[in-house]
């Protein structure tokens, strides 16, 4: 099992490589590029944006500038002492070993194009409210899509059962953009019931994230978490209506083919109650692939979070890749992309290792 | 219908038999009608007897198992009619409950398919221990011993290592062996066995009758076998009912079915087994398919196929296309449902019965 577990995260490894140079190529070929936003301003001039990308080492060969951006190369360094590090150690051991201090292997995104602060920082203080709302989003959709979905299965054709259909036909044929607008219209707007927008009411709590926060979370609790809950309710409705739509339709159909299989007449036949047969014999085999695509579904709670965070201001990930995109703030954007694909690639990986477990057929070999 | 039912109260001692099926009608609603799986069996099997439901597939035996087991689904099925005598207790008015304690406690039932019929994400053990838990009130560990000694009593090999394996771990005939451990580990009295060899290769079928018959045998449980084999029917059980189109057409014991079949269906599925005097010959069918279920004929269900089925000439008699004939009974416990066997076409019978004349018309 360990074993198993050590061959998948190095099987990893080149797929997270893979998926830095693709980020790379993309951007590369997209149009626009950093200077882009200079091109409409007559005051600068051709010599300031030579001087610019000079400066971003934009004028270095693209292998090299990938390089850097990796961590590979040296950015101090001439010829093919681009490996060496300012030590005169390969650049890309780790910096306790005598290797360089740029790059991401290094942990080292790069700075902001807008304001000159660190990626790292940038995204940092973004990670929580998206792991905040994507968690949420995610926890609830699981647990609703489950439990309607075997339900739905167990009363097959029953009152509930036809009112899901409907509702996860009708769900599933949201646009997650649209569905939020017409939330904020109705509970936020006419109703006023929920906030349209943000993650705290600005008005009497400190912003999210500053020490007066974490002061104000320490002594009143119960004030600052319900302020979450209150803001946090239109936009996880928006997120996961789309997949539990989704979801328990499959959940649904996965549970009926587990209680159509022999061995839950098997059961039947030993006089196993009927309760019983559901938990024990066909949810354990009803989860076999729900585990596997709850895995996979766990992208799109970034690419909703996109749209999402954008409607209802959410200061998350997806809210500063939009806002960096919008700015040509390149290292924002390449440093939160890759991000993404480490936090998709490890939750694919999560999946492989929880099927192994929970399927005694998946050999470990 | 009625009349086996009486010679077979007549021959045995009512309290000597532990089923007692009367005229049981399972039926399906479904898209288009109602399809009559089982319409109107009854049999008796004795205390640690052996009886065989032979037919083709489709022809209601395994639906017949599963309605006295009372694990239809319904809807889309119904049980329309009929009772089911256990042990002095009717299954089929049976509390939810207490049919469950009966199911797996008093009656078990093996399946055709040991490749599908065990839980692939539970150890054999917990398999096993799971209906010794339930019926015989066990803690963990000695269902855990229970487990092991009933793979011990079928013949697995190192049972203490098997019973932790899961299914796919093991051969199909092991994993059969263990179907039959579960089954047998709470002592039922009966033993419902659908295709037990079916899915099997030939020699693991031997191996498996044979455990079947010596378990059988040991514990005195009776054996309700179903399957359309009849060379495994010849080698496992006492008596024989033979079923066509959710009816019984041929009762008898296992000697007079297999020697001297009465009905035009039996004659004709004993002389479509290949042979080894045969060889070299075409093999015999029985011509044309079973009925459609929503286009069943009017008459006898079987009279499309049968070659000794006749046109009638005389007014008012009963005609095979157009009347559906009794099951009659032929004395000893013996009885056919065919036109052949009342007393108005003694004529036909006995030329139906010259062998050289019967067989060379089947062909």
């Amino acid at each position: 099992m360990i074993r198993y577990i050590v061959r998948r995260l190095l099987e990893a490894i080149p797929v997270v490589i893979l998926t830095s140079v693709l980020i790379y190529g993309i951007l590369l070929i997209a149009p626009g590029g950093p200077t882009a936003r200079f091109a409409q301003n007559p005051r600068i001039t051709g010599e300031q944006i030579a001087a610019f990308k000079h400066r971003w080492g934009l004028d270095q060969p693209i292998p090299i500038q990938y390089c850097r951006w990796a961590g590979i190369c040296n950015p101090d360094g001439e010829g093919l002492g681009i490996f060496i590090s300012n030590k005169g150690l390969p650049n890309i051991l780790p910096e306790a070993l005598g290797g360089g201090d740029n790059g991401m292997l290094h942990g080292d995104f790069g700075f902001s194009i807008v304001d000159g602060r660190p990626v790292t920082s940038v995204i940092s203080e973004r990670v929580v409210p998206t792991l905040i709302l994507a968690g949420t989003a995610w926890l609830l959709w699981v647990v609703i899509a489950f439990l309607t979905g075997v339900y739905a299965a167990v009363r097959r054709y029953g009152l509930f059962d036809s009112a899901l259909t409907v509702f996860n036909y009708v769900g599933f044929s949201l646009p997650t953009f649209w569905l939020g607008i017409m939330l904020i219209a109705v509970f936020a707007s006419q109703l006023r019931i929920f906030p349209a927008s943000g993650m705290w009411d600005t008005r009497t709590v400190p912003a999210f994230g500053t020490d007066r926060y974490w002061t104000l979370l320490g002594e009143d609790p119960g004030y600052v978490l319900t302020d979450l809950l209150r803001h946090l309710v239109l936009p996880v409705i928006t997120l996961i209506v789309v997949s539990i739509a989704g979801d328990s339709r499959f959940v649904r159909s996965s549970m009926l083919d587990a209680l159509n299989q022999d061995y839950v007449r098997t059961a039947r036949a030993k006089g196993v109650p009927e309760w019983r047969v559901v938990t024990k014999h066909a949810l354990r085999n009803a989860l076999l692939p729900v585990v596997t695509n709850l895995g996979l579904e766990i992208p799109f709670l970034f690419t909703g979070a996109i749209a999402t965070e954008t409607i209802f201001s959410w200061p998350g990930m997806g809210r500063a890749f939009i806002q960096a995109t919008n700015n040509y703030d390149y290292p924002v954007l390449m440093g939160i992309l890759v991000i993404t694909a480490i936090i998709v690639i490890s939750a694919n990986l999560l999946a492989d290792i929880l099927y192994a477990v929970v399927d005694p057929r998946i050999s470990y070999g | 219908m009625t009349s086996v039912l009486a010679s077979a109260q007549g021959g045995t001692r009512a309290d000597d038999v532990v089923l007692d099926v009367r005229d049981l009608r399972t039926y399906f609603h479904v898209m288009d009608g109602t399809v009559r799986a089982v319409d109107g069996v009854d049999f008796q099997i004795r205390r640690s007897g052996r009886l065989a439901l032979v037919g083709e597939s489709g022809c209601g035996k395994s639906v017949t198992a599963l309605t006295i087991m009372r694990l239809i689904d319904q809807p889309p099925g119904e049980i329309a009619s009929g009772e089911v005598w256990f042990d002095g207790r009717d299954l089929l008015t049976l509390p939810a409950d207490q049919m469950r304690a009966v199911r797996g406690g008093e009656i078990a039932m093996i399946f055709q398919e040991p490749m599908t019929s065990l839980n692939p994400v539970l150890t054999v053990g917990d398999q096993i221990g799971e209906a010794v838990k339930l019926h015989q009130h066990l803690r963990d560990r000695e269902a855990f011993e229970a487990a092991v000694q009933a793979l011990r009593d079928v013949g697995v090999p190192a049972p203490e290592r098997r019973v932790k394996q899961y299914p796919h771990e093991l051969s199909g005939g092991m994993r059969q062996r263990v179907m039959i451990a579960m089954a047998l580990s709470c002592r039922p009295k009966l033993l419902i066995a659908d295709e037990p060899t079916t899915a099997l290769d030939v020699t693991i079928q031997r191996q498996i009758l044979e455990l079947i018959k010596e378990i059988q045998e040991r514990t005195g449980t009776a054996l309700l076998l179903i399957t359309h084999d009849l060379g495994v029917v010849a080698e496992t059980v006492d008596e024989v009912v033979v079923m066509y189109a959710g009816r019984i057409v041929e009762t008898g014991t296992v000697e007079e079915v297999l020697l001297e079949p009465r009905h035009p269906y039996t004659r004709g599925l004993l002389s479509s087994i290949p042979s080894r005097g045969k060889r070299g010959q075409r093999l015999s069918v029985i011509k044309g398919v079973v009925p459609n279920p929503f286009r069943m004929p009017p008459g006898c269900k079987f009279e499309p196929r049968c070659p000794y089925a006749w046109e009638t000439s005389v007014q008012g008699e009963p005609t095979c296309a157009q009347n559906e004939p009794e099951l009659l009974s032929l004395g000893d416990g013996r009885a056919s449902r065919c036109w052949l066997h009342d007393p108005r076409f003694t004529g036909r019978l006995r030329d139906y019965e010259r062998p050289t004349a019967g067989a060379e018309e089947a062909r």
